[in-house]
């Protein structure tokens, strides 16, 4: 059922056995699988059914270090999430992401890539993907035309994507509004948390929208799953009994901010034309394709991060300006339509050249997981939203083995492009000069990948979540989603948040 | 760019970069426009970044001039640069031109075709 919390008197108290902050991807995710248990589950979702300016407004904030998206317009406030517009890119982490890695400090999951499959296999159904299935040998038979460059797969490999269309808000509206035990608030802001007098437990949570109503949720399991960004936030500003805020005694909350690097890396021009589907993926039409991958032994010999290459037209990438340069708009709707507008108008004059070697020349950009930095951060302003709750400010910064991982890839692509015959590739400007691991070009984007805020830790002092997500030193807090990660992986976040929420998601019914 | 093209651009240095045989220790079938096309790069490249790509090569090796450039590209035979090209590739002799990730002997080529198009 739903209930606008607008509609409510003042003071309302609500209790539930569960209580899920934040409908987006991991709270959709985790409310379903709560449906038809015995548990009254509440979902509180700040903003509305559909977008409202005004309650996007409390995603406003400020960045510094390299340059980010606006933050009002990065996150999507309303029941469905940033589902509302992502691109649907979905592929699980390797096995070396969860791993201690020596030349990356601060890795080192506590649970491994095997402790996560099953859930893989259900997150594949919540986001309507085909089988949970990415290897490139079982789609090369299911696809026709997946011919791969022929390069040497102990270096590189085809790492494969699946692709979703689901816009949680359409897709599991109704299907959260029948279920009987699943109670959602709309405009249901939580500004605080309470706890028990030593914060070993959570007590209720404070809720707040612009009618200037305040309301109570009282719950057995809190879970907060409202973005990286928002997590930290939250926790960063429940400080009326713990100064540095909930969660927080070893200043790890908002910490280790990671994101995605997205930049143009190289050209590779290939010496003949080579036909194939594998590398080339079209929204809503195409069912698998690859990027790109460095083998974990290559990983390990070269001591880099995880990333991998994508190929765009060389034509079009020469045309098209960076995301970070278009989706500069404060409003999400409008950096939508502006970016995907400029793609298109690139799109069609690009498509003019149709004769000459830039006819098979692409642009190899790159993404790659971010080492952890502590430095790189969520933290809260003094300035406050509407609700009272300070606005975060985002420090995006990164380390030198970011940018020596990126170079050092394309080179390894390059040797390999021209040891198989198939072409030479040419590295941008700002990776060639090996001394310098700091500067980054203008056009380098995140990918609206906000991961690592409440990172999971075995150790107390290194981590803000446990091996099962559970806020250190709380019995009944948890933290859903991307926060949790303790590296980024290579591919991008949504599939493994979703299996990671569902994993979360088991163990809280572990403990009803 | 198309090899065709290529040679005939050629035709009018042949005589500059036609050394006598006995100088270049080469075999009877030596054709010195061959030595100078980098045949792959063609397909890619148009004469100008050909050049340009010498010209950058001959700046990191300015000892090297026209006779031990064609010695070291044609080291075997003329018909065997291909091949060479491989091998510099497999055992890691490239040099980065430009951002280019370039065989060594593919790279002497188009300096060799810069010292022609110089003249």
């Amino acid at each position: 059922m739903h209930i606008d919390i607008r509609k409510l008197k003042n003071n309302t108290s609500i209790e539930g056995d569960i209580c899920i902050i934040g409908a987006g991807t991991a709270g959709i995710s985790i409310a379903l699988d709560w449906m038809h248990t015995s548990q009254k589950v509440i979902l509180l979702e700040g903003g509305g059914l559909n977008y409202d300016p005004q309650v996007q407004d409390l995603y406003e904030g400020e960045t510094s270090g390299q340059p980010y998206f606006p933050l009002r317009a990065c996150r999507l406030h309303y029941f469905g999430g940033t589902t509302g517009h992502w691109a649907g890119m979905c592929a699980p982490f390797d096995p070396i992401d969860f791993k201690k890695r020596d030349w990356v400090p601060n890795s080192g999951w506590p649970i491994t890539l095997s402790d996560l499959h099953p859930f893989y296999a259900r997150a594949n159904k919540t986001l309507q993907l085909g089988p949970y299935e990415y290897g490139f040998d079982y789609w090369q038979k299911e696809l026709s035309d997946l011919n791969s460059y022929p390069l040497d797969n102990s270096v590189i490999y085809n790492k494969m994507w699946q692709y979703s269309t689901a816009r949680f808000n359409s897709l599991y509206k109704e299907t959260i509004l029948k279920a009987k035990n699943i109670h959602l608030y709309s405009y249901a802001n939580v500004t605080n948390i309470k706890g028990n007098e030593g914060l070993s437990s959570i007590d209720e949570v404070e809720v707040k929208n612009h009618s200037g109503k305040t309301h109570t949720v009282k719950a057995k399991h809190f879970i907060l799953a409202c973005g990286a960004i928002q997590n930290a936030r939250i926790l960063l500003a429940s400080n009326k009994q713990a100064v540095r805020g909930l969660g927080n005694d070893k200043d790890n909350v908002g910490r280790y901010f990671m994101e995605h690097l997205e930049v143009g890396s190289s050209e590779v021009w290939l010496l003949e034309p080579f036909k194939t589907n594998l590398y080339h993926w079209n929204y809503g039409e195409t069912k698998a394709s690859a990027e790109l991958a460095i083998t974990e032994e290559v990983q390990r010999q070269e001591r880099i991060l995880n990333g991998t290459a994508s190929f765009s037209r060389l034509a079009y990438a020469r045309i098209r300006q960076p995301r970070i340069k278009t989706w500069t708009n404060k409003d999400p709707r409008k950096a939508l339509e502006s970016t995907l507008g400029h793609w298109r108008e690139s799109a069609a004059k690009a498509a003019e050249i149709t004769e000459g070697p830039i006819t098979r020349a692409f642009e190899l950009q790159t993404r790659i997981e971010q080492a952890p930095n502590p430095n790189s951060r969520v933290t809260l302003l003094s300035e406050k939203d509407a609700l009272g709750v300070p606005k975060p400010h985002l420090h995006w910064e990164m380390t030198e083995l970011d940018k020596r991982s990126v170079r050092r890839i394309h080179q390894l692509i390059a040797e390999q492009m021209a040891k198989s015959g198939v072409g030479r590739v040419k590295i941008h400007e700002f990776l060639r000069d090996e001394e310098d691991n700091f500067t980054w070009p203008e056009g380098t984007n995140g990918g609206w990948h906000h991961m690592g805020t409440c990172r999971m830790s075995d150790d107390p002092t290194k981590g803000v979540v446990d091996a099962n997500c559970q806020v250190h030193g709380i019995e009944n807090l948890y933290v859903a989603g991307s926060a949790c990660y303790t590296t980024s992986g290579a591919p991008n976040p949504t599939l493994t948040l979703v299996a990671l929420s569902l994993r979360l998601s088991d163990f809280v019914k572990s403990k009803v | 760019m198309n090899r065709r093209i290529f040679l005939s651009k050629s035709a009018a240095g042949l005589v500059v970069i036609s050394w006598p045989l006995s100088a270049c220790n080469t075999g009877p079938n030596y054709d010195p426009a061959m030595v100078a096309e980098p045949l792959d790069l063609s397909k890619i490249w148009d004469t100008e970044t050909i050049i340009k790509i010498g010209n950058l090569y001959r700046e990191q090796y300015p000892k090297e001039n026209e006779r031990s450039l064609v010695k070291k590209i044609a080291e075997r035979s003329p018909e065997s640069i291909g091949e060479r090209i491989q091998e510099d590739f497999q055992s890691g002799r490239t040099i980065m031109l430009d951002g280019w990730t370039l065989s060594m002997t593919e790279a002497r080529q188009c300096a060799l075709f810069s010292i022609k198009e110089s003249k």
